[in-house]
């Protein structure tokens, strides 16, 4: 791989403020009170925000009644949306501390329903996934079973470096919004992520 | 750079959040070592894994919960509906108060009277003739308590004054007549119905009943009516023993009670006398230790040139044994009609210590 291919972020960031375009829009018409100016909004963003929850509980139900419930705190709060941020940016946030929440709560849950694969000997350990070394990346996130593997090792993350990861590398939100979106200062945010990415990276290792 | 600080950057250098110099210094340090070159392009292939990773279909059923939610949490209780749509809100209202209204007014109809009220003989309310001609015979209760329905009104009283009426006169039985009736006379056009307080004491004696041809032409106009008669009653409760034969009737209820201005008399006085009159007649109430009270009213003349007259209406209250002093006092100043006198016929004998009270008209002649 090219080592002088231009950092990600900005490509993220670049697509980022594009989406939110028409979504201001939507904003301003459920404002003005427009009949299925929300609707618009759910349909509009509900594919990334019930993504988001699935991955980071591990769980289509809750990931369901997570994400209703971003949409419903969506609902009751977007009159006083500043718009400071994207929306998609601003559901996203609603959604990591929903599903921080959900995950506490349900402490004791054993069961996972992406997750297959249990992790091998302890957290520093790279994971070993099926599949031939030699596939490319690009080529196996195409396939169903590798997007298994990547799934079950992002499940595998706690669920701050879970968080982390899925916002800025999934998401891509830059450090900024992520450091406001979790609430924590910007140079422990790049801390953070760089933990995780690393963390992920060795449980991907085999294949990446 | 060393390797270990070119890890921990690794991941502010794909993001492309280091200084250039930074990012020139990792850069060069990949390019010499293949450990770490080996490891940003792990990192880097990570990145690129997620950053590829399908977006996740929401099924359908979220947008329909969100609906559901939202309805849940925004809807208003049936009783709310109910009330909130105007035009349903205010006719309901109205409707509340037409029934609140109708309710007080039923409980107070309803309500005990405070003297027991004998049935009234047969008679009274059969409404039977007496010598040819017709008798009264109204519902006490409901005259007691209604609004006065035959109250003169000015222009029938200048009617009047100008045009007596020659028809013959109805005679009223007074034994049959409730007492507090007496002095409504209730006759079609019923002129005088003024009403009274309950009056439960018959008269000591049959008080002068006065044909409508026998009165004076002025006197017609207070009158008004085309039985011609006036037979005045006044407010006085009646003592314990005294109800028997005749009709007893409750007190109004006591937000419907009138106010008593005692009986009526019209005092008639030269026009050269008319002037200061009533404060000749206050004189004489105060004299006699009374109370004056002194009211001014309007009576429409019809005229355009005379188009009010303003007279005045002495209301005095004096001890009732003063009752004949006072109306001697009173003829003294001018002439008081035959409709005026009967205040002497029911005075309590004796001296008493109660009240009486007059309504003194003033009438040049």
């Amino acid at each position: 791989m090219d080592s002088d291919a231009p950092p990600p972020n900005r490509l993220k960031n670049n697509k980022s403020e594009a989406e939110n375009r028409p979504v201001d829009l939507l904003v301003e018409a459920f404002r003005e009170g427009k009949p299925g100016a929300f609707d618009a909004i759910v349909r509009a963003h509900q594919d990334r925000v019930y993504a988001f929850c699935l991955r980071m509980l591990s769980d289509r139900e809750d990931a369901l009644d997570v994400a209703q419930e971003v949409f419903l705190s969506a609902y009751r709060n977007l009159a006083g949306f500043r718009g400071e941020a994207s929306l998609s940016t601003w559901l996203l946030r609603i959604a990591a501390n929903r599903s921080l929440n959900r995950i506490r709560q349900r402490a004791t849950r054993a069961a996972r329903e992406v997750m297959s694969i249990e992790p091998q000997g302890d957290g520093d350990s790279p994971f070993q996934p099926p599949g031939r070394e030699d596939d490319h990346p690009d080529r196996m996130v195409e396939s169903r079973e590798t997007r298994k593997i990547l799934e079950a090792a992002i499940a595998n993350l706690d669920e701050d470096s879970r968080m982390l990861v899925l916002l800025s590398d999934v998401e891509g939100l830059s450090y900024e919004e992520l450091s406001e979106a979790v609430g924590i200062p910007l140079g422990t945010v790049k801390s953070r992520l760089h933990r995780a990415r690393m963390a992920l990276r060795k449980m991907l290792a085999p294949v990446v | 750079m060393e390797c270990t600080r070119t890890w921990d950057l690794l991941s502010s250098y794909l993001d492309g959040d280091l200084s250039d110099r930074e990012q020139e210094g990792i850069a060069a340090h990949i390019r010499q070592c293949s450990r770490c070159a080996e490891e940003e392009r792990a990192l880097r292939d990570t990145l690129s894994l997620l950053r590829t990773l399908p977006a996740e279909a929401a099924p359908p059923e979220l947008l329909k919960g969100v609906r559901l939610r939202i309805e849940e949490k925004t809807a208003v209780p049936l009783w709310k509906k109910l009330f909130l749509p105007v035009h349903i809100k205010i006719p309901l209202e109205a409707a509340a108060v037409v029934l609140v209204f109708l309710l007080v007014y039923g409980i107070q109809k309803e309500m005990p009277p405070t003297t027991p009220v004998p049935s009234p003989p047969a008679s009274a309310e059969s409404g039977k003739r007496v010598s040819g001609t017709e008798t009264v015979a109204e519902r006490p209760d409901t005259d007691t308590t209604r609004a006065p329905k035959a109250e003169p009104s000015p222009e029938k009283e200048r009617k009047a004054i100008e045009k007596p009426s020659t028809e013959k006169p109805t005679v009223h039985a007074r034994p049959e007549l409730p007492a507090g009736l007496a002095s409504q006379v209730s006759t079609e056009s019923g002129a005088i119905g003024k009403e009274r307080e309950a009056v439960s004491e018959p008269m000591p004696e049959r008080p002068a009943i006065h044909a409508r041809s026998e009165l004076p032409a002025g006197l017609a106009a207070r009158v008004s009516t085309e039985s011609g008669m006036i037979e005045p009653v006044f407010p006085r409760e009646s003592p314990p023993g005294e109800t028997q034969g005749v009709r007893v009737f409750a007190a109004p209820p006591r937000l419907m009670r009138s106010e008593p201005f005692g009986r009526e008399v019209t005092l008639e006085v030269d026009r050269d006398a008319r002037p200061g009159v009533e404060d000749r007649i206050a004189a004489v109430a105060m004299r006699l230790g009374g109370a004056v009270r002194r009211e001014r009213m309007r009576i429409a003349t019809g005229r355009m040139e005379e188009a009010m007259v303003v007279s005045e209406t002495i209301r005095v209250r004096i001890p009732a044994v003063f009752a004949d002093v006072f109306l001697e006092e009173l003829e003294k100043l001018g002439s008081i009609s035959p409709e005026g006198i009967p205040g002497k016929l029911d005075i309590p004998p004796g001296p008493s210590p109660d009240p009486v009270a007059y309504t003194v008209r003033i009438r040049v002649k």
